[in-house]
């Protein structure tokens, strides 16, 4: 049983966590979900103790000039051990042996200089465990044999999960914590991880940590919604997905609904529920012209590697084209030629037939990039950042009426509100540093749209945010795509995004396009 | 209120408190260090503390307080001198390096590589032995045998900034590259820039301090390396207290403060600009 | 490599800009902070073998810059050069005949470039030089005092890694606890040591003060005849020089493994090991350990510049007979042929042994 109640977490005096209440039993699943940053995270590191703190009294909550460091107050219990006040050696005893972690399957998971088999015989190495070797966990956790002896670095996403799995299951803890165990896998091995889950979940007690409400929905028998460092909302699975109480719970949920996957799952024949989606519903699209983007033959390499290889496509102008991969697909550099930061090695890019669309003189293109952050200058203002592009792009055209100084502020506020961002003079001095990453990047969208771009490139535009940016980047993009009928393409490797952006989608596969979707 | 009476831009932060506060009293000991009696030698030789010399006397009836208080502006001015040269020198090499690329960039590291392997105490002293370098010597020696550290970092540094979307964005539109490296670039590296000035600060003082511990800088040229270099023959007797605690607590003392500067600098330019 | 600042950011982004103050990344004025990444790019497989005969070439074109700047800029000084090759109080009382003989002795006559020709033949031929003050050859007295600054250095280096690199784990392994912060603060205080003050410190509280260990010297005057007792006896006397050493190298060591290891404990795979209840040790030593061995062995090469640098400080204040000291007292004397002899000398034993000790690092991270 893991009891916790009115559990409070300080980084100094940053409130992380704040009275916590929740009991998991043996046989049971509990999510919390909620979006980064909401503490989640750190509420699994504390019930394994996994950083330091000293314990404080429920009224030395607000006290200033504490020393950095984090302090805790009220109570966790597993199996009767008071986690926040037991030695060290104590935890040490419960972690592995009583309690498991999964996280999130990164290369970065397990030791670098360890081998698999190396990392399986450190947990069996230490007594308790005699009686299992070393094959027979490979065996039962279905890790293949030529793996054994690799380093973790040549692993892949789904075999590191199975390893981790494998490392906190050997022990049979009596308790599992569920740390976004799928967050960075590709859908197969997704679905067999989510079913390695759900078969033992009925010997242990699990938290599922995560902000996939799809997966929660799937494993949870209870979820508990963390909002601010707060559990704003806990209860059945179903009962929070169909009639949530919260109206944060319900934007979640909301977001969720722009996910095919949640939509087939729901089963939402209606899809008037989604206020987001109705009101980014497009018109439809004109008939293909011959007008717009021409990638004609386009063959990119890096030494003897063929980063693309034959690539042609065309982009309708006003229409929006996805092009998805996995990672080290070519994406970038497809995106990098198509707004010429690099030059084209074989092969054409057109825009309106005929008009190189790489060389800047001639035609107007616009990036959006995956780290908005990195895509303006750290010391600018908000202002700055619009102020250059307009001066710069007036000088060009050498149209004395767009570098004048009042035109410009004006423009710079018409810009503003066209991403949705506030035009307060507060907020136009703003360094670009102390933005949010959701605004930086409605920042980077407004830049590129002070150039009046003849088609728009995004390249990874949301896998930077956390999801309620993710979603509202995504609605700004499909309104502007639709309002200003903007020909746009977008490089992703997350499928709903484009499903949800593109007209039509072409997955590319080792630099070559595979196939083409029409939605 | 703040003690000097000045108006003081309000919200300071404590990094900047701390910096003036060290400029402050430099500046002080420098202005006092002008008006104390010269650091002649007298009759009182290894004399004890006293109130007629505070800090004692040397071998040859020098009052070690004067000394160690005119040892101060050379010490310190020679340390900022020095790695300021370094520091411009290093910038140089290093963002040529970065624009260039391809073969000058080569030959730059190169020479990096090969100043780096030589210890370079021993060309330091040899030069120095011959010359016992002056005040303004000493400075273009150090100089000259200390440039090579931060060449590296400072390639890897404006390569870094030269190839940030920003930039690639503002060429694309058509700015001059003079543009990009006073709009963009400089302000972006400035921060890092006066944090390894600070650090060179630091080393500059301790090989200051080694020369002069050495007998190698002008006999004329007081610092606190040469004042603690009397200490050395008095090792046996108690008269090494007061000749070597005083110019070795200053020294101390400016590395420390140096130390808290730099790290301060730190704190400051990363709440002034986070990379995500 | 990304600069101090940069790294520091990252951590930031990592805490989430909880981290307090780093003294660590003030380490790196101690370290040049490159050097493992530049090592890396050297240890590429591929150029192994060309990476070797590189930094050996680059070690030759030191060598020989040293040669040029040691021949040319005593005759580009104004004045006589015998003046200042040849300790004025013994040339004083010489008559121009004797003048013109040693002139001749000394490869000064004829034109500049001849005498180069001459100086470079005689260092080919092992001739270093002849200190007219010691009157005896400088190769015969680098011979002598090289082995005492080699038994400091190599008492030392086990000090100072073990010292060093524990507690900068340690420290490291939970930054801003108490540990940490105590060790940290002692190591800084260390840090804003000059060298020689250290070593004074020392030698007047262990030496003068409790007189545990003798002030000076490698040996006592009359060395024992049974070789035991002599061993002990030099171990006796050089105890204090080489802790005086070890000292300011823990320094370097501490915050080099102190801010690596803070690095490693943010890293995912640490956390796991630490929840899937990895015992102490093995995270020390297969965790943080292991994990910091290729920064460790890239540095080790400049550790011998550094200790150089140190050796110097610490023999001339214990007046240990060792290579420093002969140095000093050739700057002291102005015995230039001396100084030349012996700068040139110990360059070229530094650059060989560093040399060696990167190809041996560059064979390790071969053998993986």
């Amino acid at each position: 049983m893991i009891e916790v109640s009115n559990l409070c977490l300080h980084f100094s005096n940053q409130r992380i966590l704040h009275n916590i209440s929740f009991s998991l039993k043996k046989g049971e699943t509990l999510a919390i979900i909620g979006e980064s940053g909401g503490g989640k995270t750190s509420l699994a590191r504390l019930l394994l103790r996994l950083f330091d703190g000293k314990p404080i009294g429920v009224k030395e909550q607000v006290f200033s000039n504490r020393p950095k460091g984090f302090y805790w107050s009220g109570s966790a219990r597993i199996d009767g051990l008071d986690i926040l006040h037991a030695k060290p050696g104590e935890i040490r005893q419960i972690r592995g042996q009583k309690v498991g972690l999964i996280a999130q399957a990164l290369s970065d998971a397990l030791n670098p200089h360890l081998t698999i088999a190396q990392h399986i015989e450190e947990i069996l190495n230490d007594g308790s465990f005699e009686d299992q070797t070393v094959e027979e966990i490979f065996c039962r956790y279905n890790i293949p044999a030529q793996l054994h002896d690799q380093y973790p670095s040549r692993l892949s996403g789904g075999e590191i999960q199975r390893v981790l799995s494998a490392l906190a299951l050997a022990k049979q803890p009596d308790y599992l914590i569920l740390d976004e165990p799928t967050a960075s896998l590709d859908p197969e091995n997704r679905e067999i991880a989510i079913q390695g889950f759900s078969s033992g979940s009925r010997r242990r007690g699990q938290i599922l940590i995560t902000h996939d409400l799809a997966l929660a929905q799937r494993l949870a028998d209870r979820v508990a919604v963390l909002y601010k460092g707060e559990v704003i909302e806990e209860g059945d699975t179903e009962k929070i997905f169909q009639c949530p109480k919260k109206t944060y719970t319900g934007s979640l949920i909301q977001v969720c609904h722009q996910h095919p996957r949640c939509k087939a799952d729901e089963n939402a024949a209606n899809g008037s529920t989604c206020p987001v989606c109705k009101k980014t519903a497009r018109t439809t699209r004109s008939e293909p012209t011959r007008q717009g983007l021409f990638i004609s033959h386009v063959f990119h390499r890096y030494g003897s590697h063929f980063v693309l290889n034959d690539v042609s496509t065309l982009v309708p102008k006003g229409s929006c084209l996805g092009l998805v991969g996995p990672s080290g697909c070519g994406k970038s550099t497809l995106a990098r030629l198509l707004v010429g930061l690099e030059p084209v090695q074989q092969g054409a890019i057109f825009w309106d037939e005929g008009r190189d669309a790489t060389s800047p003189a001639r035609t107007r293109s616009a990036l959006v990039s995956q780290h908005p952050h990195r895509a303006m200058a750290h010391h600018f203002s908000v202002s700055d950042v619009l102020q250059e592009a307009l001066k710069l792009e007036g000088k060009r055209n050498k149209k004395a009426d767009r570098t004048d100084h009042h035109s410009i502020a004006n423009h710079v506020r018409k810009l503003l509100q066209q991403v949705g961002l506030p035009q307060e003079p507060d907020f136009l001095s703003r360094k670009t540093a102390a933005l949010s990453g959701g605004e930086a990047q409605r920042l980077v969208i407004a830049r590129a749209l002070a150039t009046r771009p003849s088609y728009l490139v995004l390249d990874e535009p949301t896998s930077a945010l956390d999801m309620c940016a993710r979603s509202q980047i995504l609605s700004l993009l499909a309104d502007l795509i639709s309002r200003q009928s903007l020909t746009t393409v977008i490089f992703t490797h997350d499928h709903d995004a484009a499903h949800f952006l593109a007209d039509q989608i072409l997955t590319i596969v080792n630099g070559r396009p595979e196939r083409v979707t029409m939605r | 209120m703040n003690i000097t009476g000045f108006p003081l831009p309000r919200n300071l932060t404590r990094w900047q408190k701390q910096s003036l506060l060290f400029l402050l009293v430099f500046v002080l000991i420098s202005l006092v260090s002008m008006v104390v009696p010269s650091y002649d030698t007298g009759l009182d030789s290894l004399e004890p503390p006293s109130l007629a010399h505070w800090l004692g006397t040397n071998d040859i009836g020098q009052d070690v307080l004067i000394g160690t208080l005119k040892a101060t502006p050379n010490t310190v001015s020679i340390a900022i001198a020095t790695s300021f040269l370094a520091i411009v020198l290093s910038i140089m090499l290093g963002a040529t390096a970065a624009i260039a690329g391809g073969f000058v960039s080569n030959a730059i590291l190169r020479l990096v590589d090969i100043i780096q392997v030589i210890p370079s105490i021993l060309i330091l002293l040899f030069l120095a032995a011959l010359v016992h370098p002056s005040f303004w010597g000493t400075i273009l020696l150090l100089a000259l045998t200390t440039w090579h550290d931060e060449v590296r970092v400072l390639r890897a540094l404006f390569l870094r900034e030269l190839t940030r979307e920003n930039v690639l964005y503002a060429r694309r539109m058509g700015a001059s590259w003079f543009y990009c490296a006073t709009r963009h670039i400089l302000p972006a590296v400035l921060p890092s820039v006066l944090g390894l000035f600070v650090q060179q600060i630091r080393q500059a003082a301790m090989k200051v301090a080694g020369l002069g511990f050495l007998g190698l800088t002008d006999p004329q040229l007081v610092t606190w390396g040469s004042l603690m270099q009397d200490a050395l023959d008095h090792l046996q007797s108690p008269a090494w207290m007061w000749l070597l605690v005083p110019p070795g607590l200053c020294l101390s003392l400016f590395l420390l403060s140096v130390l808290f500067i730099g790290r301060g600098l730190e704190v400051y330019s990363m709440a002034d600009g986070k990379e995500p | 490599m990304a600069p101090r600042l940069l790294v520091l950011k990252d951590m930031a982004r990592v805490m989430v800009d909880v981290i307090p103050i780093e003294p660590s990344k003030n380490a790196s004025d101690l370290v040049p902070c490159d050097s493992a990444s530049q090592g890396r790019e050297k240890r590429l497989p591929k150029h192994f073998l060309s990476g070797l005969l590189s930094g050996l070439a680059n070690r030759f074109v030191v060598l020989a810059f040293l040669v040029a700047l040691t021949f040319f800029l005593p005759r580009l000084m104004p004045g006589d050069p015998l003046d200042i090759l040849f300790p004025g109080d013994l040339a004083r009382d010489l008559t121009p005949a004797e003048i013109a003989k040693l002139r001749h002795q000394m490869g000064l006559d004829g034109t500049l470039l001849a005498q180069f020709a001459g100086y470079c033949k005689a260092l080919l031929q092992g001739d270093l030089g002849f200190s007219y003050i010691h009157a005896a050859p400088v190769a015969q007295l680098l011979a002598s005092s090289l082995p005492w600054t080699g038994l400091l250095m190599l008492l030392a280096t086990p000090i100072f890694l073990v010292l060093g690199i524990g507690c900068g784990i340690e420290a490291g392994r939970q930054p801003h606890q108490l540990l940490d912060r105590t060790m940290t603060t002692i190591v800084t205080i260390i840090a804003s040591l000059p060298p020689f003050a250290t070593a004074v410190l020392l030698l007047v509280l262990f030496g003068f003060g409790l007189s545990l260990f003798p002030v000076s010297g490698a040996e006592p005057l009359f060395p024992s005849d049974s070789g035991a007792r002599r061993l002990i006896d030099i171990l006796h006397h050089a105890f204090l020089p080489a802790t005086a050493l070890a000292m300011h190298e823990v320094v370097r060591f501490y915050f080099l493994s102190r801010g690596e290891a803070i690095k490693l404990s943010v890293r995912p795979f640490i956390s796991n090991a630490r929840a899937r209840g990895v015992g102490e040790g093995r995270e020390f030593i297969h965790y943080f350990g292991r994990n910091l061995v290729p920064t460790l062995l890239a540095r080790l090469s400049d550790t011998i510049s550094a200790m150089v640098t140190s050796v110097l400080f610490v023999e001339i204040v214990f007046s240990y007979p060792g290579i420093g000291n002969l140095i000093y007292n050739a700057v002291l004397d102005r015995d230039f042929a001396l100084l030349q002899g012996a700068v040139l000398g110990l360059a070229t034993v530094v650059l060989l042994v560093n040399w060696l000790l990167d190809s041996a690092v560059a064979m390790l991270a071969e053998r993986g």
